[in-house]
């Protein structure tokens, strides 16, 4: 089953990098560089779906004090601080060439390094506290409250005037063309496999190291 | 009544964060104000202003090593000067973030001009995109 859901993962992932190099056409006004979008679009949804589980797992602990959602949690919020700090990275990566600037100070972008941030002070007060358990506590909830901040990144294009273009899909369409939708969909997939590989694997390490 | 501490503690975080989003920064947390916005605001010429429109077609041109450009928003146009050179992919019809001051003829001098791209992706109709064309 493991072996399946790695090899899986990687042959997904393998299409998906083929797909977004050979399988999409430049874009009429980028060029090549909208090449990027293959990375930085599914970083960033798995980014929301890391943040999801730390969510859930986190709520989960402070109610049932379960440790296995304590190891859930852990991995949830050390990938949503993963994903969404590639989501910064290759986000900066595009925009220098296209927009002309690294960062700019619109409302995308800052809560988008807010949500990195949080994950990384989640992953802080895990250790920073004495007892173990306090500091367990205190992750899970600030998981909890972390997580306020997916829908505010997600609407954030909407609900402000941003430089960050609107969404490309949403409920009032889809502005790709197609041959750009599949080489995202594939990867969108291909990322969200990675994650729950990372998720599942991270998780069981916690554990092991939890019964020592 | 630990419980009803955090469920508090939780409330005014919720209850915050929606205020925010729903009404107190609406208005504040704008990047850019629109050429219509400019016109109807008095304006101190020492400050800054960051305005965000369309670059108009066929107003692109280079003048004795300034770009000129017009800025719209569909309703009022805004003349820009910048004398630097743009790094991103400037082009008629997109997107662009200029930051300056109004100067007395109206003309937005820019001190940065940032390119601002739609949502759409399209594939290339002529041989080349933009990107490539403009390369040096």
């Amino acid at each position: 089953m493991r072996a399946f859901a790695v090899g899986g993962t990687a042959a997904l992932l393998s299409v998906g990098l083929f797909l977004a190099l050979w399988g999409s056409p430049p874009d009429a006004y980028q060029g090549e560089y909208v090449r990027i979008m293959y990375v930085h679009v599914p970083a960033a949804v798995s980014a929301y779906g890391a943040a999801a589980v730390a969510f859930g797992a986190g709520a989960l602990y402070l109610w049932r004090r379960d440790r296995r959602w304590d190891f859930v949690g852990r991995a949830g919020a050390e990938l949503a601080a993963l994903f969404s700090g590639l989501t910064l990275l290759t986000g900066m990566l595009w925009g220098k060439p296209v927009w002309g600037v690294w960062w700019a100070w619109d409302a995308r972008l800052v809560t988008t390094a807010v949500l990195f941030l949080l994950y990384v002070g989640c992953l802080l007060v895990r250790d920073l506290a004495d007892d173990p358990e306090r500091g367990r506590r205190l992750s899970a909830a600030v998981a909890v409250l972390a997580f306020l901040d997916v829908p505010v990144v997600h609407y954030s294009v909407v609900w402000f005037r941003t430089l960050h273009q609107g969404p490309s899909i949403s409920l009032q369409g889809v502005k790709l063309a197609p041959e750009f939708l599949l080489p995202l969909a594939v990867n969108a997939v291909a990322y969200l496999a990675l994650l729950s590989v990372l998720l599942a694997e991270r998780a069981r390490l916690a554990s092991l190291e939890g019964e020592r | 009544m630990k419980r009803l501490r955090l469920a508090a503690a939780v409330l005014l975080v919720v209850g915050s964060l929606g205020y925010v989003v729903a009404g107190g920064l609406r208005e504040a947390v704008v990047y850019y104000v629109t050429p219509t916005e400019l016109q109807s605001r008095t304006l101190d010429p020492r400050r800054p202003v960051r305005v965000g429109g369309q670059v108009v077609p066929g107003s692109l041109r280079r003048e004795g090593g300034a770009l000129r450009f017009v800025l719209s928003d569909g309703q009022a146009r805004l003349p820009v000067r910048f004398a630097g050179s743009v790094e991103g992919l400037l082009v008629e019809g997109q997107g662009a973030v200029v930051e300056g001051r109004l100067g007395p003829d109206g003309t937005l001098e820019a001190r940065s001009v940032v390119v601002k791209h739609s949502e759409e992706y399209t594939p290339p109709r002529s041989p080349l995109p933009p990107a490539e064309r403009n390369a040096p």
